[in-house]
């Protein structure tokens, strides 16, 4: 079975490189969105994701949005999301069925855990 | 002879007379004596023919022969004789009687005359009526007209017989408001039998109504049946009118004299009528209550009995005064019978009273009305002194001070209130007061104060009151509600005590309590901001120094570990800006941001900018268009220069992503006009006053990054270089920043 990729939304560049570079040292597949519309096109578009890391302070359509836009869509409902968030304003994690709120900045093997969690581990 | 009964006789109703054959009177009853005018003792014994029949004009009466026939053939006669010394028609029967006759008679002279009446009726009534002086006629039994007279004829300007039967009735004769009852009346006295009598208005040739008394008697045959009518119509208008005019004078006469009578025995003034002696023969009941005498004791008394010794020259000069026939008018004091001097006022003139001169005095008690008038003055008095105290008093006050009457018209202000407002009382009475309002404060107060007056309780009110410089002070204003002993609102007293500087104190103190909160409010979202802005780079750092070691540790290539090294640092640059920023608002907020002015090129630095974001530009997708006139040379600070347009067109890259930004320069004179025009979102019109504010961001704040300071600094810059800038938006057509600087400004 193919190996499902991780998407990850966030609208600062430096952040989606780095992230992306740290996965792919870790043999994971990895897609990049700048804000939440762009990400969910990614989904729409047939990507086998298994994974969403999610930022919240977002242009067009942000963290919050999406995870609205998220909660009426079950395909989308069914990927577990991880909010890697930098401010205060949070979403709670039950309402909106999230695995997990890490805030930035934090380790690379906090992140790592979640996702050998959610079993995606290689 | 034979005597009959004497009680019976002498209930006989007709005479009674018995003789003997020698013509003795044996006896008599009562009628018989009453018609004779003899007593019985005077006829008894007396011979019939000496005491009755034997004067010239009786001795040839047949009576005598009647009685002797009587005698002879013993049988009865009836006949009826004029007796002359009685002028009387007497019907006699006579009889025979033992050892005599006796005969029984009755007075019918009436009958007699209706009798000889009739027998000569028609000729004698027409030549009787015709010799009257008066209208007449004669009707039948069942009052059929059957005759009047020439003088009826020539009243009514009619021919002979016109009028004949009833014809009258219709032919205008009476007056129309006469006429029915005329006719009632007629038809009364043919059904009764009783003489007509009646006064109407006939309506003589000329068309004039006179006055007449219509008579009719009935004449009657000897059964008393009645046969006629024999009427007159005599003109009584001159007496009618006479008595008509007299009515109406004696009841406006009466009607006159009830009315002085009514004013005299009811009126509440004394009525006095004096002689000409100045004594009293007349007084009204208001006169003897007012005097305190009984009415009896009130008449006969002169001036020195009640008016006051120290005012009886003035009842002097009233007699002699009226005597003379002037009118007198005059205060003086009378006194009562108990001795009490009172106070009247006097109005005397000459009467005719008895048909003789006299004086009249009307009096009045103004008693109460002087005690009244007395104590009206010294309450005057009273109050005149404690108004005087009180504005006294109020002028002394530090305070503005004024005072209303109950209605809450202002009438007086202290010298404070004119000092102050520097105006005069006739601006400010009434409701002249508003004049001195603030105009955004008056209304409100008017509608408060106008309430205010109709509770009748102390109030309190602080407004601002124009100085008569100009300058508005705010004053506390205290009313409160005077009332009289009574309990009624009689006026309102009011203080303006100036707080100005307590107000402005307070104001300054809420303002600056106000800012302190926002400043905290603000400096609380700024840290908060700026916390999440600084951790994105960090994170990127410290992710960037973790796979820095996973390279280190798993043998990577030279240039990977470089590129890393690269990536590091350029968050540590980024993070230097982020710090830069933040100390130039505080430098910008602590004025320390002088502007260093040096000439440069602005459409060459523009390009210079555009090129060097080029990167973030294109992530944006956002193609901006240089729209320069001409090359201009700038004396501006280039440094914060960049800055502004780093911020405007960034923020265009942000916000109006994948638009078109048009960046136009104009020279306007010594002005420079720059237009940031982008075909993006737009913004809201509440939000574009705000976004030169600190910390804001037009849109949702958690769709951008940034500390939301950019616009800020741009403008704290722009207005340090004496510029200014403008942004005009609309939602879905996009945003323009407007910024207008001097090419070469002034040195700060």
């Amino acid at each position: 079975m193919a190996l499902k990729s991780i998407l990850i939304i966030d609208d600062d560049l430096s952040i989606l490189e780095t992230v992306k570079k740290i996965l792919n040292l870790k043999g994971y597949k990895v897609l990049t969105a700048s804000n939440g519309e762009a990400g969910l096109s990614m989904v729409k578009n047939g990507n086998d994701i298994g994974l969403i890391l999610l930022d919240l302070m977002m242009p067009v359509m942000d963290g919050f949005e999406f995870l609205e836009s998220r909660a009426q869509d079950r395909e989308l409902a069914d990927i577990p999301v991880i909010v890697l968030s930098a401010g205060e304003d949070r979403p709670n994690a039950k309402n909106y069925d999230i695995h997990k709120v890490i805030s930035k900045p934090f380790r690379f093997n906090q992140l790592l855990k979640e996702i050998e969690v959610l079993g995606l581990g290689n | 002879m034979k005597l009959y009964d004497q009680d019976l006789l002498d209930t006989l109703t007709d005479g009674f007379i018995s003789i003997d054959k020698n013509f003795t009177i044996v006896q008599v009853n009562k009628v018989q004596e009453s018609i004779a005018g003899l007593s019985r003792e005077d006829q008894i014994g007396n011979n019939l023919i000496d005491l009755y029949f034997s004067t010239p004009e009786t001795k040839d009466s047949p009576t005598i022969g009647i009685y002797q026939k009587v005698f002879s053939q013993n049988q009865s006669i009836s006949f009826s004789e004029f007796y002359a010394p009685l002028s009387t028609w007497f019907q006699v029967e006579v009889h025979p009687s033992e050892g005599g006759i006796y005969a029984l008679f009755k007075d019918i002279t009436n009958k007699k005359i209706h009798e000889s009446l009739y027998r000569e009726k028609e000729n004698l009534h027409v030549k009787y009526a015709d010799a009257m002086p008066q209208m007449a006629f004669i009707s039948d039994e069942k009052g059929n007209i059957t005759y009047f007279n020439s003088r009826h004829y020539a009243y009514f300007g009619l021919a002979p017989n016109d009028q004949i039967g009833w014809k009258w009735k219709s032919q205008s004769m009476h007056h129309p408001e006469d006429l029915e009852r005329t006719i009632k009346r007629w038809s009364h006295s043919l059904s009764t039998g009783e003489d007509y009598s009646i006064e109407y208005r006939l309506r003589r040739h000329d068309g004039e109504f006179r006055w007449h008394l219509g008579r009719a008697v009935p004449i009657r045959d000897r059964n008393g049946k009645i046969l006629q009518w024999f009427g007159t119509n005599t003109d009584i208008h001159e007496n009618k009118l006479r008595e008509q005019e007299l009515r109406q004078k004696t009841s406006e006469l009466e009607k006159q004299e009830a009315q002085y009578k009514g004013i005299f025995e009811t009126a509440n003034d004394a009525f006095m009528i004096f002689d000409e002696d100045g004594i009293l023969v007349e007084a009204n009941p208001a006169c003897c209550n007012m005097h305190g005498y009984p009415y009896e004791e009130m008449i006969g008394l002169t001036g020195t009995d009640f008016v006051h010794p120290g005012d009886i020259g003035k009842f002097v000069k009233f007699v002699i005064d009226v005597q003379n026939g002037k009118r007198f008018n005059v205060s003086a004091r009378h006194v009562r019978k108990n001795g009490e001097p009172f106070f009247i006022d006097v109005v005397g003139s000459p009467i005719l009273f008895g048909g003789k001169k006299h004086l009249l005095a009307v009096v009045r008690d103004v008693s109460e009305k002087e005690v009244a008038l007395k104590k009206e003055r010294k309450a005057q008095e009273n109050l005149k002194n404690r108004e005087n105290e009180m504005r006294a008093l109020a002028n002394s006050i530090p305070q503005l001070a004024w005072m209303t009457d109950s209605e809450g018209w202002i009438h007086w202000y202290n010298d404070r209130w004119y000092e102050y407002t520097g105006t005069s009382i006739e601006e400010m009475e009434g409701w002249g007061w508003t004049k001195v309002h603030h105009p955004d404060h008056v209304d409100k107060i008017v509608e408060f104060v106008k309430d205010a007056w109709n509770q009748e309780k102390p109030w309190e009110l602080t407004f601002p009151l124009r100085r008569k410089d100009g300058a508005f002070r705010w004053f506390l204003t205290r009313a409160i509600p005077i009332f009289d002993s009574a309990g009624n609102l009689t006026r309102w007293f009011g203080t303006n005590t100036d707080i100005h500087e307590e107000k402005i104190n307070a104001q300054k103190l809420e303002q600056t309590g106000n800012e302190l909160k926002a400043a905290v409010a603000s400096r609380d979202e700024f840290l908060s901001i700026a916390s999440h802005e600084l951790k994105t780079p960090l994170t990127t750092l410290s992710l960037q120094l973790e796979i820095l070691g996973m390279q280190l540790s798993s043998d990577t290539p030279q240039n990977e570990l470089l590129e890393t090294v690269n990536m590091t640092e350029q968050q540590v640059s980024r993070l230097d800006k982020l710090v830069s920023n933040l100390l130039d608002i505080t430098r910008i907020r602590s004025g320390a941001a002088n502007p260093v002015f040096a000439p440069f090129k602005l459409e060459e630095f523009t390009q210079g900018i555009v090129k060097q974001h080029s990167f973030s530009l294109e992530e944006s997708r956002l193609e901006v268009k240089l729209c320069f006139e001409e090359e201009i040379e700038v004396l501006w600070d280039r440094n914060q220069i960049e800055q502004v347009f780093v911020n405007i067109i960034l923020n265009a890259g942000k916000y109006a992503a994948g638009s078109e930004l048009q960046i136009l320069c104009k020279r306007d004179e010594s002005f420079l006009n720059l237009e940031f025009k982008d075909n993006g979102p737009g913004i809201a019109k509440e939000k574009q006053s705000l976004i030169f504010e600190k910390y804001i961001r037009a849109t949702s704040s958690r769709k951008t990054s940034g500390l939301g300071l950019g616009l800020f600094i741009t403008k704290q810059i722009v207005e340090g270089h004496g510029g200014q800038i403008s942004v005009k938006s609309e939602l879905g057509k996009g945003t323009s920043f407007h910024v207008s600087i001097p090419i070469r400004p002034e040195p700060v």
